[in-house]
């Protein structure tokens, strides 16, 4: 009984930061039908700020720690929802220009190319942090207290028993997020691109009138929300650069799989769908874990190519 | 009951996507060595209706038979394999490669089937398919510009050399989506002299869609026309050109 | 203009015979097999010494050490072969993989275990490791190209990554996990043919044979590893370019410009696409056979055969040495393993900065700027720069509109 709670539970928390992360990448996807391989790289931008915004630490390899005042205490050591604040912002501003100078010269080259040279930008983020930060992980920065709440610890919950409190602030935080990102999208104009976008790219492009700007507000708020995941994922896994590939890029890309590229239901439905099936798979079979997972998306992929929700026709 | 000479038969061809009936319920017969036009104002199925009988679409319903056999279901390759060719609207051609090379995988294709094994043999060795490829680059007057680029042809000779790729598959039937659109009247005298040649000397069946009517009263035996997906007069044109019918569907339109 | 043409296959050459010179010559030569294997003979034979005492000689002479380690060319052999394989795949029928490793990685893996518990013998392992290289392509390719695209790259990705942990983890038994397998676990080390040791070099041959000693620099005593791996590239080489000039190389470059337009021709594009993801892994095969070989009595470990990082690394090999020629991903691995290995040792003269760890960071900027600037990377490059001279010290003479250079482009070298 607890287990099964537990699972779900966890499947729950880990979806939802699967769900932030699919949402980011198949608005980008959907809007500018634009493959972006870098959007782990600004989940681990996301990680990494909140790292230095909520924390101060000791850096002792890298760059970093040759030039920093004090290698022992780097950062802002101030709280957890300056970062929340502040992360969206820098990463929205970070979206904005990787728009303007990563994907707009590309828009018109060859599917391959796009994934190449985002791979490639990928690759030189991943390695720059490691230049100035070293590849040791920083232990993840869950806060003790939030608004004078005390989230640390275990918590005791009918039915489930103990269970870590910040996993539990994870999964509303990151459910509130992905609500106010739907409401965006149903409520405003740009949410109005954004769907046009995931049903008629062409359309979009050639309806004119400031598309460029549109355009960049999509990769904008992409990114603010793979950075938003970054920042949430660091404060259950630890902070490393290849959890930009490892824990954003590829379930990124599995949920857009699942739920269908460009569909901003279905990226939802997906992370939480691969973020069960990870977890239901972690606790039965650690060992198998990993390789059912894959084979669970394999097969997805090739019986039900478009997804759950897929409007899209990216490779079919 | 089928003519023996019947070399391509639709039976009650449709074809629904979603609530759109974009075919619906087309019969329609191509004798061997005719030329066959097909005309209807935009958006009336036409580009649909070769689609399923190439096989780049499954019909919801009905079914196609060329030769005799029934190639409803069968992949585009097949098809072509079977003998029908199709030269495209928009000249479809391969643009980082040679002229020759393009008219050469066509003619490949005819010679060797849909697969072979042969990723060791040279192809240089290949005179067959050489001289395949030659013929058809004569025959549309590209072989001086055999050694150049594909992308950087103007145009008009990108629309020839589709024709010439279409050709060296060495069809039976000849589908011709719009295959003068956007030429200049010297070139659409020579691409319908082309056509006119090409029939008599190699008994090609033609299938032709176009929107120039001058072209089609030249060269064309019988018109089909389609509005909304289906037929609405299939005859010579001097019939079609006094149908009612067909007046009203074009009203405003083009004038017969 | 005369209508005295030379064809070679698919080439059309527009020159009167007086007017020919030697350059012209050269050009239509390059394309003929023997040449091809002349070249890659000389090239892989020539490597060692140009890598280590050419590059070397910085060493001694303004202390920057850029020569390569005795190592280094038989590495970049096998990496090179597979670059070779997957630039069929990539440059020409327009499929990019990012599982590629575990084509790589199965090979190292069953070369290394049939040496220790079928036979000992290197020629046989190679087989052995191109054989289930080739029959694991045959499932993830048919798989996967049911996609394409994206999808594609995340299917082979996915293939890849469950092959990878199946190594780490469940598979242990077989690889070691992550131990690491050591391949050729015999005494005195693996021998070809039951008598010559692999790493015996040609002075030590030469002192057996003869008596005498030989002084030879570092580069050009090559062990009998090396050798065997230098003619299994010649090998790969030569039957790579074969592939490129039989109706595959047309066909398959096709695919990868107008794929509908195959199928529309009459072509089974979908067995055509399997073929070409099958023959990249038999190349990938014999690349991942000869690792095994260079690791005889070290280890073979998963994160460094069967990771998708490993995939990513012959992307770049690809992408930077020149996608859709044959010489493209021999010269990209050259400069991904110099980089990868050598690089990280260079300390700036006159400074304490070594480059260390930089490395990887350098190699993403190779790869993005090479790849902008050069989408036919840097055989690409050199080869359009070529094309220029030639344009300009070649005789024949060609008034067809547009000026159009008479090889075909995008390189069937």
């Amino acid at each position: 009984m607890v287990d099964i709670a537990g699972i779900l539970l966890t499947g729950l928390q880990q979806g939802a930061i699967f769900a932030l992360l699919g949402l980011g990448l198949t608005i980008i996807l959907g809007t500018m039908e634009f493959l972006n391989l870098a959007h782990g790289a600004l989940y681990l931008i996301g990680a990494y700020m909140g790292l230095f915004i909520v924390r101060e630490v000791s850096v002792q390899e890298g760059l970093l720690a040759g030039i920093a005042a004090d290698p022992a205490a780097v950062g802002l050591g101030s709280s957890f929802l300056v970062a929340l604040i502040l992360t969206p912002i820098l990463m929205f501003v970070i979206g904005v220009a990787m728009e303007r100078f990563v994907a707009r010269p590309l828009y018109d080259r060859t599917e391959v190319e796009q994934l190449l040279l985002t791979f490639g930008l990928a690759l030189i983020i991943e390695e720059l942090a490691r230049e100035f930060v070293g590849s040791q992980p920083f232990s993840s920065y869950a806060p003790d207290k939030l608004l004078g709440f005390t989230v640390s610890g275990q918590a005791d919950v009918p039915l489930v028993g103990l269970y870590p409190r910040w996993r539990f602030v994870v999964i509303g935080l990151t459910f509130l997020l992905i609500g106010l990102s739907y409401l965006i999208i149903e409520r405003t104009d740009f949410g109005l691109i954004v769907k046009a976008g995931t049903r008629d790219s062409e359309m979009v492009r050639m309806l004119g009138i400031d598309i460029t700007r549109s355009y960049a507000l999509v990769f904008g708020v992409g990114a603010a929300l793979a950075g938003l995941a970054g920042l949430v994922g660091g404060t259950i896994i630890d902070v490393a650069p290849g959890i930009g590939t490892n824990n954003a890029l590829v379930p990124a890309f599995l949920t857009v799989v699942i739920g269908g590229a460009g569909s901003v239901v279905g990226a939802i439905a997906g992370g939480i769908i691969l973020g069960m099936v990870a977890a239901v798979f972690q606790f039965q079979a650690p060992q198998w874990s990993q390789i059912v997972l894959f084979g669970f998306v394999a097969v997805f992929l090739l019986v039900r190519p478009g997804g759950l929700f897929g409007s899209v026709e990216v490779g079919e | 009951m089928t003519e023996m000479s019947s070399i391509l038969e639709t039976d009650g061809l449709t074809k629904r996507f979603g609530g759109l009936t974009a075919v619906d319920d087309v019969d329609l017969t191509v004798e061997s060595g005719e030329t066959r036009a097909i005309i209807g104002p935009n958006g009336a199925g036409k580009s649909t209706f070769i689609n399923l009988v190439t096989g780049l679409l499954n019909p919801t319903e009905g079914s196609v038979r060329f030769d005799g056999d029934d190639i409803t279901r069968q992949e585009p390759h097949e098809i072509v394999q079977q003998g029908v060719s199709k030269s495209f609207q928009t000249a479809s051609i391969f643009p980082e490669m040679t002229v020759q090379e393009n008219v050469r995988m066509a003619a490949l294709a005819a010679e060797r089937g849909s697969f072979r094994f042969d990723f060791l043999s040279r192809r240089d060795r290949l005179t067959d398919v050489a001289d395949v490829a030659e013929e058809k680059m004569r025959a549309v007057d590209l072989w001086s510009d055999r050694a150049v680029d594909a992308q950087n042809l103007p145009y008009g000779d990108k629309r020839r050399l589709e024709i010439a790729i279409a050709l060296a598959s060495e069809p039976a039937l000849l589908f011709m989506d719009e295959p003068t659109a956007g030429m200049s009247p010297e070139e659409t005298d020579a691409t319908v002299d082309l056509v006119e040649q090409v029939q008599r000397e190699l008994g090609l069946t033609i299938v032709l869609v176009e929107h120039d009517m001058e072209i089609i009263f030249r060269i064309a035996d019988r018109i089909a026309v389609l509005n909304r997906g289906s037929v609405i007069a299939d005859a010579t044109p001097d019939e079609v050109q006094g149908d009612p019918d067909v007046q009203e569907a074009y009203l405003g339109g083009v004038e017969l | 203009m005369s209508d005295d043409t030379e064809t070679d296959g698919g080439t059309t050459v527009d020159v009167t015979p007086e007017e020919e010179n030697l350059v012209d010559r050269l050009v239509a030569a390059k394309d003929g097999e023997r040449f091809v294997a002349v070249a890659a003979f000389v090239g892989v034979f020539a490597m060692p010494f140009l890598l280590i005492d050419v590059l070397g000689v910085f060493d001694t002479l303004i202390g920057l050490s850029l020569g390569g380690f005795v190592g280094l060319p038989t590495l970049i052999l096998s990496f090179g072969i597979v670059a070779v394989g997957y630039n069929i795949l990539l440059g020409y029928t327009g499929l990019l993989s990012f599982g590629h490793a575990a084509l790589f990685g199965s090979a190292a893996y069953a070369a290394g275990i049939f040496s220790n518990n079928v036979v000992a013998s290197p020629l046989l392992a190679v087989v052995a490791g191109i054989v289930v290289a080739t029959l694991l392509s045959w499932p993830i390719g048919f798989l996967s190209i049911r996609r394409s695209g994206v999808y594609f790259a995340v299917l082979t990705l996915t293939f890849g990554q469950m092959l990878y942990f199946y190594a780490f983890g469940p598979g242990s038994w077989l690889t070691n996990g992550d131990d690491g397998y050591t391949p050729f676990d015999v005494a005195g080390g693996p021998d070809l043919f039951g008598s010559l040791a692999m790493d015996a070099s040609i002075t030590t041959l030469f002192r057996d044979v003869t008596g005498l000693t030989l002084t030879l620099t570092d580069g050009l005593d090559m062990t009998v590893g090396y050798m065997l791996a230098a003619l299994v590239s010649v090998l790969a080489i030569v039957v790579a370019h074969r592939i490129i000039k039989s109706p595959y190389g047309l066909i398959l470059k096709a695919i990868g410009q107008n794929e509908q337009r195959v199928a529309f021709v009459g072509l089974n594009v979908f067995r055509y696409k399997l073929m070409a993801f099958i023959l990249s892994g038999v190349f990938a095969g014999a690349g991942g056979a000869l690792y095994a070989l260079s690791k005889a009595g070290l280890t073979v470990h998963p994160n460094a055969t069967l990771y998708w990082v490993v995939s990513g690394d012959f992307v770049i090999i690809t992408a930077v040495g020149g996608v859709g020629s044959l010489a493209g991903p021999l010269i990209g691995a050259v400069v991904f393993e110099y980089i990868r290995l050598v690089v990280q040792g260079i300390t700036v003269p006159g400074t304490e900065f070594q480059i260390g760890s930089l490395w990887r960071l350098l190699l993403g900027v190779v790869f993005v700027v090479v790849v902008t600037l050069f989408p036919d990377g840097i055989y690409g490059g050199l080869s359009s720069l070529g094309d220029r001279l030639v344009e300009r010290f070649g005789a024949a003479t060609d008034d067809r509109r547009p000026v159009e250079e008479v090889e075909e482009t995008g390189g069937d070298d």
